[in-house]
């Protein structure tokens, strides 16, 4: 019987796991994996961070070196594009004409940043921070004075704040919504964020629109409602879009994402797709989310590696993600609905708190921590036993989380 | 006159330390994690070796440290990482107890 081939689309972190997690588990298969960058896989949290201060940052993105691959008989094509899936003939074509046949195909194509939509004067650079050449090319302008509007409130948009601020720059950040983070998390949390990015030195222009961006006077300048932002960079944090296309192109379900099961599967049984460009059946919230985070791509992959050998591994995980901005550390774990009741723990303005989401019988169901990463722990604990909490010993500081279990 | 690679310092009684609640101390001008498990008392360079995290806030369950910023997972006894995001070891100190009093060499 000849030898299983595996190839896996993509070259990011959750490729690196799922390589590393199909290597562990067989010795024998063939593993191939295809990857635009020119890089080896990395991780991308310190992009935003790290990188973007000193070159030593870049270490914590590779957590296998270039040779690692070569010595797990891990068959790495960097600078190349997959064109076209043919799933009836069962290979990949690439950009060069060449094809590699599949006997089981995953998809961890990842996401692209999503452009600014309006007019840019084609003298204005617009960075966006998504790949390590990005990061690398931002950390090279940035240096003390320089002007830095970056556009969008969210994470990316606010790590970026953060690191341009300690590499000395005046930034600005502009966001159409009327508070930061809005989508993420509950007000207090987004105001205590606000309010730590303005005692840093950063301009919030909250509420207001980019409509274009213009250059004159040897600078760049962000057109808003209420008039003009003048910058030296301009950088953008808009969002991401999954890489759904070649998906798209071989027929396969896509819904704001590759459509896969709690197993990692597609509709096609060769076919299985991880990492944050997958919409997964999440069984803990029972529906389909597409998540942009660390966590998806750490240890989504590995349970598509399995079922790829033949498993029958289910990804289930309370959806969890961090941010640091300045010397702020915040966890959102669990996803706050509309109907949530929300107890705080500690006091905000002492800048260590907790904001738990509990549902209409007192069960907790998400919690949010602001320097209080501790507290995260003890609630992912309390979520999954599913008891019901007593509202005012929670917010009650003195008793600890773990007496509740 | 102490000898090289010893420096024992006394950190407390061996009631001061609670079962799954790790305390921060300083001995000998190093910040260190103390964790208590049954009889036995551990200390760890307060410090995540992926982070710029305090482990001495992180969660206790059986016998790792869950770092309180990444939720990377550190066995307490020997400081090897034993969930990503942590990859590199934290440095363990010895520990001894002394008529009840609790001491850890930070040589």
């Amino acid at each position: 019987m000849s030898t299983e081939r595996h190839v896996i689309v993509g070259a990011g972190h959750a490729a690196r796991r799922a390589a590393e997690t199909l290597r562990a588990l067989n010795a024998d298969v063939e593993i191939v994996m295809i990857g635009e960058e020119p890089h080896a896989p990395y991780d991308r949290p310190a992009l935003s961070k790290d990188v973007l201060i000193s070159a030593e940052g870049e270490q914590k993105a590779f957590i296998r070196q270039h040779d690692w691959y070569a010595a797990h008989r891990i068959d790495l094509h960097l600078s190349a594009t997959v064109t076209e899936v043919d799933r009836r003939r069962a290979c990949v074509r690439l950009r060069d004409g060449s094809e590699i046949g599949y006997d089981r195909l995953l998809l961890a194509t990842g996401s692209r940043v999503r452009r600014f939509s309006g007019p840019v004067d084609q003298r204005v650079p617009l960075y966006y921070v998504r790949t390590l050449t990005d990061a690398r090319v931002l950390r090279a302008i940035l240096a003390p004075g320089r002007r830095v509007a970056i556009l969008g409130g969210g994470f990316i948009g606010l790590e970026v704040a953060a690191a341009a601020t300690q590499a000395g720059c005046q930034v600005t950040v502009i966001e159409p919504a009327p508070a930061l983070l809005q989508r993420a998390l509950p007000n207090s949390v987004a105001r205590h964020i606000a309010a730590l990015h303005v005692r840093k030195g950063v301009d919030l222009r909250l509420g207001t629109m980019p409509h274009a961006i213009t250059y004159g006077n040897g600078h760049a300048s962000i057109e808003i409602d209420t008039g003009a932002v003048a910058a030296d960079i301009v950088v953008a944090g808009i969002g991401v879009v999954p890489n759904v296309e070649l998906a798209e192109g071989c027929a396969l379900d896509v819904r704001n994402g590759i459509v896969v099961d709690e197993q990692c599967r597609t509709n096609d049984p060769a076919i299985f797709a991880a990492g944050e460009v997958t919409m997964h059946v999440n069984p803990l919230l029972g529906r389909s989310i597409r998540i942009e985070s660390w966590q998806v791509a750490e240890n989504q992959p590995a349970i598509a590696a399995e079922n790829m050998l033949g498993g029958g591994a289910i990804y289930a995980e309370l959806p969890w993600l961090w941010s640091d901005q300045f010397d702020c550390n915040i966890q959102t774990l669990g996803i706050i609905e509309a109907q949530h009741r929300l107890v705080t723990r500690g006091d905000p303005a002492v800048g260590s708190f907790c904001v738990m989401a509990l549902d209409e019988i007192g069960r907790m169901r998400a919690a949010i921590s602001v320097n209080s990463g501790r507290d995260i722990g003890a609630c992912r604990r309390l979520i999954s036993s599913g008891t019901v909490m007593d509202q005012v010993r929670l917010a009650d500081v003195s008793v600890s989380l773990r007496s509740f279990l | 006159m102490e000898q090289r690679n010893t420096n024992w310092q006394t950190i407390g009684a061996l009631d001061d330390f609670t079962e799954g609640e790790p305390a921060a101390v300083v001995a000998g001008e190093r910040q260190i994690a103390v964790f208590r498990i049954g009889g036995e008392v551990f200390a760890l360079n307060d410090l995540c070796t992926h982070g710029h995290a305090r482990l001495s806030d992180g969660y206790v369950e059986d016998g790792c440290v869950e770092c309180p910023l990444h939720q990377g997972l550190i066995d307490i006894r020997t400081g090897t990482p034993r969930c990503a995001p942590i990859t590199e070891a934290v440095r363990v100190f010895p520990i001894r107890i002394v008529d009840a009093r609790v001491e850890v060499n930070v040589y």
